[in-house]
């Protein structure tokens, strides 16, 4: 019997998890495979903070300041309305639990950052000895940041664990930038990052020219943290850490946390843009970038005004269609709605995960209105357009109809050092047994039966 | 009343444990000179063996097994065994881990130039950079080897201005991209220079 169990436990948790691709949210349903994104139990993330120092030279309650300070940001969206009135368009909010029993530190932290259960929390790994000991001494200076949504409910919709680990070993010495404040605020811009992980938002490539062109100007540490003028354009959840203006959500990362814990005026003073992209032989074509930003307009607002979806990103490897929804569309003014190849330069930890499903091989495109226009206009708020489906003559990774079955991703390293084929992922979801399918249907139809 | 007792049983199971999913970093960009001087070995080898596994603290970890084609730091001979923290998406599934992204994975058979951190108390070791200290070596078109990591090179010959980088890169006369696959010969004589504190 307990073997029985035991089995199905762990089968249960093959069945269960899975990963988005990015521009969305970062775990999805597939249970149910509703094409529903996981979300805190009321919209509530309640966590424990480590009681540790951040770093040798910032002591616990400036960091607790900075993760409130995040959190905050996070429950604080709002956006414009037509009217220019700000509108608090998110329903998240977090619930700080109290301190961790013990300063957490390479000894003590594995049950905080595993997948068993237990309490969501936020650690301070001081002298970055928690990411030494499991990267190597010499990544004790390059990795800032971890976190995860790491558990969620049976009914495979709410998230009940998570957690982020910030490493303050970067914030002394100048190791993160020369100048102290500079860096400072670059921590604080990868704690938005991270909690951003942590309540489900994966990345977002939006802007993608405006961030490779800061790149090529150099480091963080050349370039002591600026981007420049349209640094600003760079989101938040953009996968690489490039400018302390991260530190301020952009438009994309306000409207991704919106529709993930969307409030009633989200969705009545905002409209929404939906289209499917596909491959020349008609299939679904999933991983494609799709950008809607205001058109007509000068570019600081166009810049501004951006949102992205991941075709197919709600559903996990080759199934349910390559739908995308556009969210946070102002009523009465045009948005031009493109899309563009991910990114190939993010495949790992920082980017998009490397058994994405990512169709290469194809330039940036527009779609257009099912009627044939450019540009489209909703009128007022709550209504959703439609766009004509978009062909894009490209290979398509899910063309083989394997489910992602990437057997083993030794073979799928990161995407540069994969084909675009070898790059899908998911199938592991068919090692579920027929008990535990039996099991987890029946629980399903039954919390299904008592909801209605 | 088998079964029932049974799904009960699974349910309380499930209801405390019912997911994971994956870890995602915030790495910062590390450039060659950077990856020597954090490496406490380089090499070029082809990947024999992927063996996962559970280290006794309970960390998932996976350990690798090359034969060492060229050694460009360190002490090491004909076969090199690491055990890296995480593993595949397969097999941290199959060990009920979260999947680490960020780390690269090596695939049996295949040609890779590694710039290895040292081991660490629990027997880890990983790549500088993660994913950055990792190159797969492929055969161009036309013949050349070529070198790419899991970042597509980026950030590899940049914020060289003024270091050894920078003037290792002048001696070999060779221009700096700021991305895509470059020459295994330019990376070795690169790495060879910086190195042996040419250009310093």
């Amino acid at each position: 019997m307990k073997k029985i169990l035991a089995a199905g436990f762990s089968l249960f948790i093959f069945f269960l998890q899975t990963h988005s691709y990015a521009g969305g949210p970062f775990a999805v349903d597939v249970i149910n495979d509703s094409g529903v994104a996981l979300r805190w139990k009321n919209d509530t993330m309640n966590w424990y903070l480590d009681p540790g120092r951040v770093s040798n030279s910032v002591e616990n309650s400036t960091g607790k300041d900075w993760v409130n300070e995040a959190l905050d940001t996070w429950r604080d969206i709002t956006i414009p309305n037509a009217e220019g009135e700000p509108v608090k368009t998110s329903t998240f909010k977090s619930h700080y639990e109290g301190n961790l029993p013990a300063d957490v530190t390479s000894q003590n932290s594995h049950p905080y950052l595993s997948a068993s259960s237990g309490v969501s929390s936020i650690i301070f790994d001081e002298d970055g000895d928690i990411t030494a000991k499991l990267l190597g001494a010499s990544n004790r200076a390059t990795v800032v940041g971890l976190s995860a949504p790491l558990l969620s409910d049976y009914s495979g919709l709410y998230i009940t664990k998570g957690f982020a680990l910030f490493n303050g070993y970067v914030l002394d010495d100048g190791k993160l930038a020369p100048e102290s404040d500079v860096a400072e605020k670059l921590f604080k811009a990868t704690i938005l990052h991270e909690i951003g992980h942590m309540i489900n938002l994966d990345h977002s490539q939006v802007n993608d020219s405006i961030a490779q062109e800061c790149g090529r100007e150099g480091t963080l540490y050349t370039r002591g943290g600026e981007c420049g003028e349209k640094g600003k354009y760079i989101p938040t959840m953009y996968p690489e850490l490039l400018t302390f203006t991260q530190g301020a959500l952009s438009m994309d990362d306000r409207v991704t946390v919106s529709w993930i814990y969307p409030s009633t005026e989200f969705q009545s003073d905002f409209c929404l843009i939906t289209g499917e992209i596909f491959d020349a032989d008609g299939k679904p074509l999933k991983g494609v970038n799709v950008i809607a930003s205001r058109a007509d307009v000068e570019e600081d607002i166009a810049r501004t005004d951006s949102r992205s979806f991941v075709s197919g990103v709600l559903h996990s490897g080759c199934k349910g269609g390559a739908k995308y929804y556009l969210y946070g569309i102002l009523p009465g003014v045009p948005y031009q709605v493109s899309y563009e190849p991910l990114n190939s330069a993010y495949t790992g930890a920082s980017g998009f995960e490397p058994n994405i499903i990512k169709p290469r091989g194809f330039e940036t495109g527009i779609i257009t209105s099912s009627s044939g226009a450019s540009t489209v206009k909703c009128s007022k708020g709550g209504d959703t357009i439609e766009m004509a489906s978009a062909t894009i003559d490209t290979p398509n990774p899910c063309a083989s109809e394997d489910d992602g079955s990437n057997g083993d991703a030794e073979s799928s390293a990161s995407c540069s050092f994969t084909t675009a084929g070898g790059a899908v992922g998911t199938a592991a979801f068919l090692f579920l047994s027929i008990i535990t399918s039996v099991l987890a249907s029946d629980l399903v139809r039954r919390r299904h039966e008592k909801n209605v | 009343m088998k079964i029932k007792t049974s799904a009960c049983a699974a349910f309380l199971c499930i209801s405390l444990f019912a997911i994971f999913v994956a870890d995602a970093a915030t790495i910062l960009p590390v450039n060659l000179e950077e990856m020597v001087a954090g490496s406490d070995v380089v090499f070029r080898g082809r990947c024999l063996g992927v063996a996962p596994k559970r280290l006794p603290n309970g960390i998932f970890a996976t350990k690798y097994t090359f034969e060492i084609s060229e050694v460009l730091k360190g002490d090491i001979r004909e076969e090199l065994e690491f055990t890296q923290v995480g593993g595949s998406l397969s097999n941290s599934k199959k060990f009920n881990a979260p999947y680490i992204y960020g780390l690269p994975l090596y695939k049996v058979g295949s040609d890779y130039l590694v710039f290895l951190s040292e081991e660490t108390s629990m027997g880890l070791r990983a790549p500088v950079g993660l994913e950055q200290g990792a190159f797969k070596v492929s055969i161009a078109a036309d013949g050349s080897v070529k070198v790419l990591n899991g970042r597509g090179n980026k950030n590899l010959l940049t914020g060289a201005v003024g270091t050894s980088l920078a003037k290792s890169i002048e001696f070999s006369g060779a221009s700096a991209p700021t991305s895509g696959p470059i020459d295994y010969s330019l990376l070795f004589d690169l790495v060879r220079r910086i190195e042996n504190g040419e250009g310093l």
